[in-house]
Formats: C-alpha cells, structure tokens, sequence
C-alpha cells in the first residue's frame, strides 16, 4: 500500500488514476473525458450498460483500444499503455468476458504464453502454487478446449496473476457460472485483495455488486455518473443511476423489476404476474435424437419437452452441455436423427427449414455476430432475412416497403443506429440484439427458442427484451429460453429444465427453484 | 543409385517447402504461392551458382530472394488485410514470370544450356541439404512445441487476439514466419537444378510446390508429421519415375496421383488428428469487433 502524502491531502495515492479518459470510433464517441480512480486493496465495481463504456475503458487501460485523449497513473505514476505488453507491464491483467485463450493449449502454456518463459516444470510448478493459493483449482496440463467455462475463467484469472498484476479487472465474470463456481469466485477475489492487489469487477448485476465492492462506479452513456463507497448506496439508487430514469426506477413495480433484471432480487420471489396460460399444449418433440457437432456422435439424450400456448419454459445448463444442439434441432436448424416435433398438431420433423419458419418457429440465436445477421449487410436487409418471399413482388423484392419497415421496426425497438442502411456489424452487441428480435417478432412467432437473449446487454435492453418475451407469451406463443445465466432463466422461466451432459437432468416449477440445488444440477451433481 | 538413396534425395524439397508453409502457416498466413516461389529459387539459385561459381552463395540468394517475396506476403496480409489467396496467386504468377525472365535475360535462349556442378556427396552417399532437411525438421519440432518462441508462433496461429492481449507481437510475429517459410520455399527450388538437373528450365518445380501444400496439410501442420509425409510422397516420386522409365505395368499418372489421394483421404477420416492452426488464411484485426 502506499503511504498517505503529507499535508493536506490525507487520501493515499490511489493505485490507479484514470483521468480524462475519452475514445471515439468514427463518429461515436464512446468514452467522453472519464475520471476513474481505484484505491489498493479495492473490490471496485464498475457498473453500466453496453455502450456506456465501461469495457471501452477497460480496453483503453489494457492497451487494446488506443485512447484519443487523457491518463492514466499507476501507482501515482502516469503510464502510457498503448498495447497490452505495456499494460502487463504496467501490472494491469484482464479477464475479457470471452476468454482469450488459444484452445489447443494446455493450462500453462496459456498462462506463460507471452512471458519470457516456456511451459516447462518450473512454469507447471507456478501454475499450481499460484492455483493454490488463491482458490484456483485447475488441472496444468489439461487442453482448455476440454475444460468448462468456470474452469477456463481460473485459467484466465491464472494468467493475470502470474504476469504479476496489481490490478486485476474482471469484464462480466459471473455471467455464465453457477451459483457455487461464483461463492468461489469471490472468496478468490477476496484472496487477491487481501494480498494487495485491486480488482476492477465490470458487472451488470447489482446484488454482486453490493455483495463484494468496497467501491462502485457507475458508467452511462460514456461518462462516469457515480462513484459510491460501499455501504453508502442501496440497490435503488444504484439501479437509478445506472437506467438514468430515476422516476420510472422509483416506481416500486418497476425498481423490483430492474432488481430482478439485476440478479437483485431473492429467489422464489415472483415479481410479475404469470399471463393468462391457456393449457392446450402448442409444441411437443418427443423423444426427439440430435446429432453432435461432429456428426456421428449424439449431443443429446432422446429427450421430450412439451411447451404450452403462452408458457416460457427456461433451460439452465453450464455452456457446451449441449444448449446450441437442442435449439437448432428445436427451430429446425439441425436435423432431427429420431423422434417426431409437432406445432399445432403439425408435423415439423423431416421438414427443410423454410417448412419451420413458416410454420411460426422462430430461432433467436446465441451467437449474434455469427448466427444472427450478416454483418456487411444494412440493417433492412437483416430485418427482412427469412421473410423475403412475403415481400417479394413479382418476383423482385419490394425494397420500398422493407425500408419502411425497417425504419419502423428501428423506432420500435429503438434500434441506435444511423440509419436503416447501416451495415448490421457496425453496431453495438444490444442494439445488433434488437435487430434481431425486431425480425423475430415480426414473424408472429408460435413458437420462439432464445439463446443467451441478453448476453452482455445492459439493463435498459435486457429489461426490454424480457419485457418483449413476456408479451410474446402473454398473446400465446411458446418460449424457449436457453441460458447458461441462471438468473435470466429464473427470471423468466414459467417451469426450469436442467441440461447436462446432453440431457435434461431436472425440472423445476417457478417458486420451487433453488439456486444452489439448480447450481449442483448444472455441474451433474445429483441433488 | 538403389531406391531408398533416390527417395531419401527426392524428400529434400517436399521437407524444405512443406515446413515452410507450416512456419507460415502457424503464423496465420497461408502461403499459396509455392510453386511459384520454387521457380524463383531455382532460377536464381542456379543464375548465381553459374555466375560465381558456388552453389552454397546459389542457395542463400534464392532464400533471399523468396524471403522478399514472403515478407511482401506477410506485409500485405498484415498491415494492409488483403486476402492472402489473392496476393498469394498474384505472387506465385509473378515469380513464375521472374524466374523465366532471370533466366532469358542472363542466359538468353539457346539449345546448349549451361551447366552447374551438382551438389557433392558428404555422407552416405547424400548431399549436405539431405542432412540439413532432416535434422533441420526434427530442431523444428523441438523448437515449435518445447521453446517461449515456438510457443508465441503457434499461439498467432491459433488465436492472434489471445496471443495480442499477452502481448505477443502479432505483427512481428507474421512478418518474421511468412518470410521465413516463403525462403525455405525458395530453398526447395534451388535444390532442384543442383541435385537433378544442373541447369533450369521452366518445367523444373513440376508440380511439387502445390504438393507440399497438401502436404502440409497431411502432416497436420506439424513437422514431425510432414517430415514423414515427405517420405511418403517421395517415395511416390520415385515410383512415378520407375513407371515411366522400367514400365512395371501402371500409368506413371496414376502414381503421380497417389499423394494428392492420401491427403485427401487423411482430411476425410483423420481430420481432428490433422487439425489445421485456426488462424489459417485469416487477417487480424486488432480493434475489429467481429475477431474471433
């Protein structure tokens, strides 16, 4: 720690001093002059919504984004960081939200890898002292692309603190964990803390947040709007400051929502009224048989899933138990190896996919980028993907209507862009999603299978996609909400499934779900 | 000359390009531009083996010459994120149309070719290049998965963004690899018209530059693997050859085949084992949104 400056000034030398910080990308200026300080030994939470800037900030202290203006002092020192290696050097390690980490890799090369020295015995030795000391418990020699997502986060964690990090900063770390990997997750911060190191904690979820920050920022809009010493903010207010409405957060209905959105509220609590459920059964798969990634090998367990006209059926499951080969194969995506699915009494089994598209299945996928748009495409074009041959005219694409309804679906699900023919991968992660569900719901959907839907949105999104999910089954269509983030899925799930290891292990009614016990289900501990 | 002593000289330059696609490869950069870059080698290698008598100042200036041309790769995939099939074709036509040019323009046409020495026995009955290839592929291995720099060139190759964020010098690192496998590339070359030929003709490379980069792939992009791929289609040579000259009742077209047909076979049914570096033919983008 440093020594309190003499005189007047009775604060320490913070450990980092991030002053006036501002980037632009093109036109957008997505950090305007942002003063952000964290003191030795501090849990700092960093609070806001995407495209508030607060990952933008943290890949400005990483190196990864060149900033257009400010400083930033280490140690009361001012350091200029224009690519990682002057950042770790600096002692700043990070944990980005998707692990970079070189798959074909074992353990510890991807922890010495950039560093003078080879994944030798010696490295091997560093690996699982440091795993030792800090909670961490990983295998040195296992490949990471065999290892689950929380295991691969030590790996991450790992890497910073062999590079000898001062400030350890954490972009979303408990999104995809279960309730015991993130009880582990904090005892290990608390571990680094109390060794003198900082953590910068970027999170979107307030009950973390007030549990484990002895400090929090709160970002909107690529300024800092708020900094609290822990103790001294109630979820409230910090949820107030982080929508930037306070009115419509000081609604008691609507704060409890926003809490609940924020993995605030406690469990078994059910905030929102259940719709009217009308009981006749809408799709059923039964006994239905996916193919692995791989082919031949199945991914999925013969399973049966039934779903009611206006029910939301949640999935929980650690990442890669095989959510991506259930959703396909529930939209027709992947073909079924065996079973029958039916919509509506409809066979939909055998059927190219077209046949399920227009039969009402509509597929919201995980990965956005990816699965969801084409990125060099307006975002007209996106929108009218897989509706194109109701707005053909003779023949030809009737473009004067899909821009008007381009521009209409942009105001209704306010859509931050430009304009309709802006290329889709130009916007942000939130706004790419809102794309997404403006053409998803404009197909009246029967039956809707999400996948991660709020995946690194902020609140003000997330909030809005639930809200739009809910309205969908309140007017009858069934939902299928796949999450590898617990809270989302109790959130809005009607009835929970557990997948693990390719089948699904448990079911669960709203008001009968335990976190802890869902969170031992996820890992294939039998409750 | 027995069989083994002819397949042993004939796995020279498969071993030699091969291993230089893979260095580029593991880079991210996939080089298309063998067969090309082999031309050049042999064209300079033998222009100054003739002109100043030494077939070892011969082989450094063709890996020069090819390490120009692979740096020019690696810069424009680099810093200016063209497609590498584009510029890789674009260089393989022009090194074709350089190592004939070199050659009209320093010999002129003529029915009596010059000759240069071929490359001497030192051991076993083989030339140095023979002992260079092999043990040079086993210090590949070595180097590739048991040393920090064999390490950070693998991880550029596999996920540049993860190797960037621990402050790999991607960039540096591309350049470096995409000249130096493009050099080995050259060297494949002017191993040719000094082992079999003595002089240069524009039908030298025949082919083999595109077969080393099956064989990059066959060997899964490690040079152990392709150090023994290179037996194999070596050996293919070899018999190619003794079906055209003792005639032992197959097309020598067919032989000729035979590589390409194993490696498809190996991509089909031993594709995890024969994993290609995941980065292959792609550009980084340090601040892209859509890396990864």
């Amino acid at each position: 720690m440093s020594e309190p400056q003499a005189g007047a000034d009775r604060a320490p030398t913070p450990l980092l001093r991030m002053t006036g910080i501002r980037k632009e990308f093109g036109p957008v200026v997505a950090l305007d002059g942002v003063d952000f300080t964290v003191g030795a030994r501090e849990i700092h939470g960093l609070l806001g919504g995407n495209g508030a800037g607060k990952t933008t900030l943290m890949n400005v202290l990483y190196g990864l984004y060149a900033a257009d203006g400010g400083t930033v002092e280490i140690d009361g020192v001012p350091v200029t960081i224009g690519s990682p290696r002057d950042a770790i050097k600096a002692g700043v390690g990070m944990v980005h939200q998707s692990f970079l980490q070189v798959d074909t890799f074992t353990v510890t090369e991807n922890v010495v890898l950039g560093t003078e020295n080879s994944a030798d015995a010696a490295a091997k030795a560093r690996v699982v002292e440091l795993s030792q000391r800090f909670g961490l418990a990983v295998d040195p020699d296992r490949k990471v692309e065999d290892l689950p997502v929380g295991v691969r986060q030590r790996v991450e964690i790992l890497k910073a603190l062999y590079r000898g990090a001062k400030i350890l900063v954490l972009d979303e770390p408990t999104t995809n964990l279960t309730p015991q990997e993130v009880d582990a997750l904090f005892s290990s911060m608390k571990a680094i803390v109390d060794e003198g190191m900082s953590v910068i904690l970027i999170t979107h979820k307030i009950r973390e947040t007030m549990a484990v920050c002895g400090a929090m920022t709160v970002m909107r809009d690529g300024r800092r709007v708020a900094t609290f010493q822990g103790g001294t903010t109630t979820a409230d207010e910090l949820a107030a400051s982080m929508v930037g409405d306070s009115s419509s957060v000081g609604d008691p209905r609507n704060s409890s929502k926003a809490a609940v959105i924020l993995g605030g509220a406690e469990v078994g609590q059910t905030v929102l009224d259940t719709p009217d459920v009308q009981q006749s059964v809408r799709a059923v798969a039964e006994r239905i048989e996916i193919a692995g990634m791989a082919g031949g090998t199945a991914a999925i367990a013969p399973c049966s899933l039934a779903i009611r006209r206006g029910e939301i059926v949640g999935i929980a499951g650690v990442a890669g138990n095989g959510q991506v080969e259930l959703a396909e194969a529930l939209t027709g995506v992947r073909e079924l190896v065996a079973g029958s699915f039916e919509l509506d009494g409809v066979q939909l089994a055998g059927r190219p996919t077209a046949g399920w598209l227009s039969a009402g299945v509509v597929y919201v996928p995980e990965d956005r980028q990816r699965d969801g748009i084409l990125p060099d495409a307006s975002i007209t074009e996106n929108l009218m993907l897989g509706g194109q041959r109701e707005r053909a005219r003779g023949g030809l694409i009737d473009w004067a209507r899909a821009r008007q309804e381009a521009v209409q679906a942009i105001a209704d699900y306010s859509v931050r862009t430009p304009s309709a023919a802006t290329a889709a991968g130009q916007l942000s992660g939130g706004n790419i999603q809102r794309v997404i569900l403006a053409r998803a719901f404009a197909r009246r959907p029967k039956l809707l299978v999400l996948h991660n839907p709020t995946r690194g949105l902020d609140i003000a999104s997330t909030s809005f996609v639930f809200d739009r999910i809910r309205a969908a089954a309140a007017e009858g269509c069934a939902v299928v909400v796949i999450s590898e983030d617990l809270d989302e899925v109790i959130a809005l799930a009607d009835r929970l499934s557990v997948i693990y290891s390719g089948a699904l292990v448990a079911e669960r009614p709203r008001g009968a779900i335990d976190p802890y016990e869902v969170g031992r289900l996820m890992m294939g501990v039998a409750a | 000359m027995n069989t083994i002593a002819l397949i042993v000289t004939a796995m020279v330059p498969y071993i030699l390009v091969a291993q230089g696609t893979m260095i580029s490869g593991r880079a991210g950069i996939f080089n298309v531009a063998q067969e090309g870059l082999m031309l050049l080698g042999a064209s300079v290698g033998f222009l100054v083996s003739m002109q100043f008598g030494s077939n070892i100042l011969g082989l450094l200036v063709a890996a020069l010459a090819g390490a120009l041309v692979g740096f020019i790769l690696a810069w424009c995939t680099t810093y200016w994120r063209l497609d590498q099939f584009v510029v890789g074709l674009a260089l393989f036509f022009t090194c074709v149309g350089v190592a004939n040019l070199l050659y009209r323009v320093v010999v002129g046409v003529t029915t009596s070719p010059p000759l240069i020495p071929l490359l001497p026995k030192v051991f076993l009955g083989q030339n140095a290049m023979v002992y260079v290839a092999v043990l040079g592929s086993i210090g590949l291995w070595w180097w590739l998965y048991r040393t920090n720099s064999g390490m950070r060139l693998r991880s550029v190759g596999e996920n540049p963004k993860a190797a960037d964020s621990l402050g790999v010098n991607v960039a540096a690192t591309r350049l470096w690899a995409g000249t130096a496998g493009a050099a080995l590339m050259a060297l494949g070359g002017a191993y040719l018209p000094m082992v079999y030929t003595g002089t240069f003709n524009d039908s030298i490379v025949g082919g083999r530059g595109w077969l080393a980069i099956a064989l990059a792939f066959f060997g899964g992009w490690r040079p152990q693997f392709i150090l023994l791929g290179a037996a194999f289609f070596a050996s293919m040579d070899v018999l190619a050859l003794k079906a055209q000259v003792d005639g032992i009742g197959i097309p020598h077209q067919f032989v000729s085949m035979l590589p390409y047909v194993a490696t498809l076979l190996v991509m089909i049914f031993a594709f995890r084992w024969a994993r290609v570096p995941q980065f292959l033919g792609k550009n980084y983008d340090r601040e892209s949104r859509l890396v990864g």
